[in-house]
């Protein structure tokens, strides 16, 4: 140890000292070694998805983040903790189990059990299952499920964009990239899937963007799905959120004009920040 | 479309930004300055010191000075992750990004001012392996450079979170894993820091040649140990304060919830209250005990007009006291009074590096000696200017390209982040019992 010094010797303050300053240098590399090894293992595992959600979330604010069972009226307001992972809720738990919460229903392709799934002007069938980024699932009789950009999402968007799904085969996790969109000027957005599953078909532009997909768990892993008469109360927060985005100067209490919402935002509202606006709505960062 | 300014790839999303040319106008005069600097720093390190108007008496000078004060107020990185990652405040979650690079620019700040003064930077190395352990300039050599190492180590998850590096999965996952242990960061940055700050002050204990900085206390530790400790802590918060306030007056936004100015304040406020008191007591004991047992009188270290007895009050009363009772009043600490106290805190520091360091040099200390009065060279000025140039420069690049302020999305898009219930939504109806989307854009059935 500290070779070329002129008769140097040990003494209890060499020792003492280097061995407090060694032990911290060697505390500091091997956390920075661990913390390497860890993202080693974690990029292997593919886990760089799960991880990007996680800091997504956090980062949304607390009015995105509302329990379902508070939008739905059913609670307090109340701040989901665990990145919409129902299923591992306990109090979601709870509230299946007393009855006070329906349990997650699927009414198949084409039905639409309450009313026409037209919510303050969007095409939003109740046949359909909800994902918070704005996507919709719906199963098929052979077990696959089928999911999609909902018609506000799509509005939000709007015209002629250029989508890429993901290639047949691709597996894809729930709260992960779903597939892109890319609009001219902007950097691309990030849709998130609404479940996990193994891609086996694709639908263009001419059926709507659409991703096929077969189930990673064999109950499809919806628990986290928006349904019934949850979607409403999401929908009209979802549309408060974007009027105080869109018009933040507030124009006071308005009513409904009976009108239809346009089907391009971006071209109605050409001076919006409009990349904030769609990673607020699809919850990317 | 809003004409978007180049950069905004890499500006967080739902954040605003000044444009692009604005922004490189308010770089020009601190870069121009840093050039400037640069040149000093230069002439000095290729010249040597003889460009200084440090000499044998003047070893302690204005880059000395400057060391010790921003030492001193770069504490509140350390002390903000102590709060947040030790005693889990978690309200500080708000500041601990901008309280790193405060530190960071602080501290690197400081060693590169240290290695000009040194004057052989190539040899920067021989401290660490030719150790003199009997130093405690040695010990603070050993924790400067550790504690630099951990602020740069927590430096690297803020910058990992721009937007665009966040797209490539390695970075991604290797923030989010640093950031897991970054409670050991904070724990070893908080035990480094309390053994330098500390040992920046034990040097008085050995300074017998200079009655007027000499102090005794407990053991090998001078009061000054425990003073020097103490002041940084207390300043720490309050100098975060102050360039939070700054920053959102240049900014004009809020960027950060207010509860945290309060929290900050009182933290600072009783902290310095405490230190006010002992270093009163310290005073009193080192005029009636220390100097006169080594032949000084109290009274003989004020009768120069330059120190008079004024500098003594400036830095106890007026600069210490007053701003600790501000920061306790909580109607003070809660309103634009704050930034006062906090700069007067943060103006009294700098004071008592400046009395421990180039008055204490300038003070007689043997019979036949007199006064003498240094004032630095223009190429020791232009390397102090160019660390306040490069400090303004790498936080205004931070502010603009990474999440300084995680919670300015939120209080820019008037909404109480704790709130489930928007502020605005209360102002807004939205199509009640029709089909239509209220403001929002609709076109006729």
């Amino acid at each position: 140890m500290l070779p070329g010094i002129y008769e140097f010797q040990w003494t209890l303050g060499h020792l003492i000292f280097l061995g407090a300053f060694f032990t911290v240098l060697g505390i500091l590399v091997s956390v920075l070694f661990v913390s390497l090894r860890k993202s080693r293992i974690d990029l292997q595992g593919r886990r760089a998805e799960v991880i990007r959600w996680q800091q997504s979330f956090q980062q949304l604010p607390a009015d995105q983040r509302q329990c379902r069972h508070a939008l739905a009226g059913r609670t307090q307001p109340r701040v989901c903790q665990r990145g919409f992972a129902c299923g591992e809720c306990p109090f979601h738990a709870r509230l299946l189990a007393s009855g006070t919460a329906p349990r997650t229903a699927l009414f198949g392709e084409g039905s639409c059990p309450a009313g026409s799934g037209d919510l303050f002007g969007f095409a939003m069938p109740a046949s359909r299952l909800y994902h918070r980024g704005h996507t919709w699932v719906e199963q098929r009789a052979d077990g696959t499920l089928v999911a999609g950009l909902d018609d506000l999402g799509s509005r939000l968007i709007g015209a002629a964009p250029q989508v890429e799904l993901p290639a047949i085969g691709t597996e894809i996790s729930a709260q992960g990239t779903g597939w892109q969109i890319c609009r001219a000027g902007a950097d691309p957005v990030h849709v998130l899937a609404p479940v996990s599953g193994t891609v086996i078909a694709t639908g263009g532009p001419e059926k709507g963007w659409y991703l096929r997909l077969q189930p990673v768990r064999i109950d499809a892993g919806l628990e986290h799905l928006l349904h019934g008469e949850e979607i409403r109360p999401w929908v009209q927060a979802e549309l408060q959120r974007l009027q105080r985005r869109l018009s933040p100067e507030c124009l006071g209490p308005s009513l409904a004009d009976g009108g239809l919402p346009v089907a391009d935002f971006p071209a109605a509202y050409p001076g919006v920040d409009w990349d904030t606006v769609w990673s607020e709505t699809f919850l990317t960062d | 479309m809003k004409l978007a300014s180049p950069d905004r790839p890499l500006i967080m999303r739902g954040v605003e930004r000044t444009s692009l040319g604005r922004f490189l106008l308010w770089l020009v005069p601190w870069l121009a300055l840093l050039a400037f600097g640069l040149y000093g720093a230069y002439l000095c390190l290729a010249l040597g010191l003889n460009q200084t108007n440090l000499d044998n008496r003047f070893a302690f000078g204005l880059w000395i000075f400057l060391d010790l004060a921003v030492i001193a107020l770069g504490a509140g990185a350390f002390f903000t992750g102590f709060l947040l990652y030790i005693l889990r405040r978690e309200e500080l979650a708000d500041l601990i990004n901008s309280a790193v690079v405060v530190g960071f620019v602080c501290y690197s700040g400081a060693v590169v001012i240290l290695m000009i003064d040194v004057g052989q930077p190539l040899r920067a190395w021989f401290t660490f392996w030719h150790p003199n352990v009997h130093s405690m300039l040695t010990e603070v050599t050993f924790c400067i450079t550790c504690y630099l190492l951990v602020l740069f180590i927590e430096y690297i998850p803020i910058v990992l979170r721009n937007r665009r590096l966040r797209r490539i999965p390695a970075f991604l996952v290797f923030e989010f894993n640093l950031h897991k242990v970054m409670v050991v960061f904070a724990a070893v940055g908080t035990f480094l820091s309390f053994f330098h700050q500390g040992s920046l002050g034990g040097l008085y204990g050995v300074l017998q040649g200079r009655p007027f900085a000499f102090r005794e206390g407990f053991a090998i530790w001078p009061t000054t140990f425990f003073l020097f400790i103490l002041s940084a802590i207390a300043v720490g918060p309050a100098f975060l304060m102050l360039v939070t306030r700054l920053a959102e007056a240049l900014t004009r936004k809020r960027l950060v919830h207010p509860r945290v100015y309060t929290l900050l304040g009182r933290i600072s406020g009783w902290l310095l209250v405490s230190y006010v008191l002992l270093k009163s007591v310290d005073t009193l004991i080192w005029l009636n005990r220390t100097a006169p047992a080594v032949g000084f009188l109290g009274h003989d270290f004020y009768v120069h007009a330059a120190f008079g007895t004024w500098i003594l009050f400036a830095e106890i009363v007026l600069f210490g006291l007053a701003p600790a009772l501000m920061l306790l009043i909580p109607r003070v600490r809660q309103g634009r009074w704050a930034i006062v106290a906090a700069l007067l805190a943060c103006f009294g520091i700098a004071l008592n590096r400046f009395v421990m360091t180039i008055q204490t040099l300038s003070l007689p200390s043997l019979p036949f000696d007199k006064l003498l009065l240094y004032w630095p060279s223009w190429q020791e000025m232009a390397s102090f200017l160019a660390v306040i140039a490069y400090a303004v420069i790498l936080f205004s690049l931070s502010y603009r390209y990474l999440p300084l302020y995680p919670r300015e999305r939120e209080l820019q898009a008037d909404r109480d982040p704790d709130s489930v219930a928007p502020r605005a939504a209360s102002r807004t109806t939205l199509a009640v019992g029709g089909a239509g989307a209220g403001t929002l854009p609709t076109s006729r059935r």
